[in-house]
């Protein structure tokens, strides 16, 4: 039993009192920052990636891993307590969570909540463990010619995640892949679009570039509008749900997982898709649906399984390809890298111990998310009621420290200011900065594969129909590309999306 | 005449059209060599191209579609914060992390109306005494905590 053998190697990683630490830490900051207003996981992970670096990547990724659905889970609570949702991915749960706390079974939706996505978590762990080997095992297969077809599904699959016009967030893809190139060509040593500027002859670093298009950004549009936020005359008298809760919920929470299972491992996949495609999903089934949008406990059950469950697989491109699907797994790429380890499929062959490590961790996590965050559901309650006005000068700050610290250097921050002032035109003209740096990052991957493909094909771009791999995803990019252009499925996405 | 275009596609159209043009004029020198055999310039040169081709896509067809007027610009907000990052790099480099730390609590604080002076004023010292515990004592980074000036005068300041 390979799979047994894999696990148990996971664990042993995992439950070493170090990364037990790490993990605990990793979700109690996740959860903090996400029960905070005005915070995404991502900026979350982006402030705090710097401070990671010191530790062994085992633990860094373990515990930046935490910070993610700790963060999603905190925002649930958010969400059902004070209908704000932390972040995209709970704005579903918002609907019925909040109705719910209205109507004073705020305690019974936390509940249900936090045990979906526990059961969610289970089964996800047992996914990405049978998912991965013969994923890992496909991809060690793989010549230059069937990467640079995969990067390019991975690319196109990033637009699909992207709101509004499908054009520009193709636009904004490649020139995110021209950002990635700037820097000394590996090749030749000759030095690209520099500027003679030394420090970013290795490149521009992506941490600044993350915070500054995410955080620095996002809090300027914050600001925008005054952040009121009411409580749902919460008082959580019971955390314990009925058993006629318990019994409606967790059909749901099964389907939801299997929702989020499956759409958290496609391109373009992770945050947003699985909770909305797991509440329509109930929504069309159940035998009242009038019921939903008024309190329905399944209408919480199944988005905050399929959240957690996506969240969870939506390692598994990143972790046995290398492919990040959304902007977070940019960054947890991005994060092996400063780490020196390339991701890709030999990340498992060689580093079994980090590999299973971090997929064991994210069970550990989400029991200790349970455990712990239950009885201190007090405490969140109280965070929501931080004023913005006091915290965003905090915010400006830890990225300030963030963006320095990864190499000492302050040219850093002043990258991390342009790119706020950048990332906040591109939301002002509408454009999701999501596609650039899924762009930046695979782009150094993209080009250098790109070459020695075009190098072994002596500068033929038939090669990449005639390998079957490679003609059978771009193949798949192809239909993506259609479906996108395609209006009938664009005003269904929009729909989703709005 | 801007009333009657899609002033956000036409500025992210112009937006595109310069950075291809920047891309244009920082590889000028590269050799391009050919698709068998390619110089370092070819991949960033194609990237330009493409991303021209978008530029003017978008610019065209911002001229055709339904007018969208300019988005409104949050002005305050958007330069405290810039400000309080650039005075945050400046500070931080001059006088160390504590004088940074209030100095850019204070200056973002102006995003909101009224400001509210009195908190930040407090709030300053508290997160600067916060991020040095945590990020110097705690994490152990190599940070300058106080001026030099009042180093010299004042050398106890080093032992903490």
């Amino acid at each position: 039993m390979e799979l047994l053998d894999n696990l148990a190697l996971g664990l042993a990683t995992a439950a070493s009192w170090q990364n037990l630490l790490f993990c605990l830490a990793g979700v109690m900051i996740g959860t903090l920052v996400g029960v905070l207003p005005g915070i995404s996981p991502l900026t979350t992970v982006a402030m705090l990636l710097p401070f990671t670096f010191g530790l062994p990547p085992a633990s860094a990724m373990i515990m930046l891993a935490g910070i993610f659905y700790g963060a999603q889970y905190g925002s649930s609570t958010a969400a059902i307590l004070v209908n704000v949702p932390g972040e995209t991915s709970s704005i579903v749960t918002c609907i019925d969570g909040y109705q719910m706390a209205r109507q004073g079974r705020a305690g019974s939706a936390l509940a249900i909540a936090a045990i979906a996505s526990f059961l969610a978590g289970t089964v996800a762990t047992l996914a990405i463990a049978l998912m991965s080997l013969p994923l890992a095992a496909l991809a060690l297969k793989f010549t230059a010619v069937e990467t640079v077809s995969l990067v390019i599904l991975g690319l196109l699959g990033a637009v699909v995640l992207a709101h509004g016009s499908p054009t520009k967030a193709i636009a904004m893809i490649i020139v995110g892949v021209l950002v990635g190139l700037v820097g000394v060509d590996v090749n030749s040593g000759a030095p690209r679009m520099t500027f003679g500027i030394p420090d970013i002859t290795d490149g521009i670093s992506f941490v600044p570039i993350a915070i500054g298009l995410f955080g620095i950004a996002e809090m300027i549009r914050n600001l925008e509008q005054p952040q009121d936020r009411q409580l749902a005359g919460v008082r959580i008298a019971n955390l314990l749900p009925t058993r006629a809760e318990m019994i409606a919920a967790f059909p749901a929470m099964l389907r939801g997982t299997a929702v989020g299972c499956l759409l958290g491992v496609l391109p373009g996949g992770g945050a947003a898709l699985p909770p909305f495609s797991a509440y329509a999903l109930e929504k069309k089934i159940a035998a009242d649906p009038s019921r939903f949008g008024k309190g329905a406990i399944e209408g919480v059950a199944s988005p905050e399984a399929a959240n957690n469950a996506g969240a969870q697989t939506s390692f598994v491109p990143m972790l046995t390809l290398g492919l990040p699907t959304n902007p977070l797994m940019a960054l947890m790429i991005g994060a092996l890298m400063i780490q020196g380890i390339q991701p890709g499929p030999q990340v498992m062959t060689k580093q079994p111990d980090l590999f299973w490590g971090v997929i064991a961790s994210m069970w550990i996590g989400n029991l200790m998310l349970v455990i712990i965050n239950l009885p201190l559901i007090g405490i969140w309650v109280s965070l929501l009621r931080v004023p913005y006005a006091l915290l965003f000068p905090a915010i400006v700050v830890f990225c300030g420290i963030g963006a320095y610290s990864i190499n000492s250097s302050l040219f850093d921050v002043w990258l991390m200011l342009g790119f706020g002032a950048l990332g906040y035109f591109f939301l002002k003209v509408g454009v999701e900065p999501a596609p650039f740096v899924l762009g930046f990052v695979l782009g150094p991957m993209l080009e250098e594969n790109f070459r020695r493909a075009m190098l072994i094909a002596s500068g033929d771009l038939m090669v990449f129909i005639a390998r079957p791999i490679s003609a059978f995803l771009l193949a798949c990019s192809a239909a993506l590309l259609a479906a996108l252009l395609f209006p009938e499925i664009r005003r269904r996405r929009e729909a989703l999306q709005d | 005449m801007l009333r009657r275009v899609d002033v956000k596609d036409l500025a992210f159209g112009l937006f595109l059209i310069a950075l291809a043009v920047v891309a244009f004029l920082s590889t000028r020198t590269l050799s391009v060599g050919t698709a068998a055999d390619m110089g370092p310039g070819f991949v960033p040169r194609t990237l330009a191209w493409i991303i021209l081709a978008f530029g003017v896509a978008i610019c065209v067809s911002s001229l055709l579609k339904a007018p969208v007027p300019w988005p409104e610009v949050a002005w305050r907000p958007l330069a405290a914060v810039l400000a309080s990052i650039a005075l945050f790099a400046v500070l931080f480099s001059h006088l160390g992390l504590n004088v940074a730390c209030v100095g850019a609590v204070l200056v973002a604080g102006t995003a909101t109306k009224p400001v509210p002076w009195r908190q930040l004023l407090l709030f300053g010292p508290v997160l600067a005494a916060f991020s040095a515990v945590l990020f110097v004592k705690g994490l152990g980074l190599p940070f300058k905590l106080w001026p030099s000036f009042l180093a010299q005068y004042w050398p106890q300041l080093g032992a903490w």
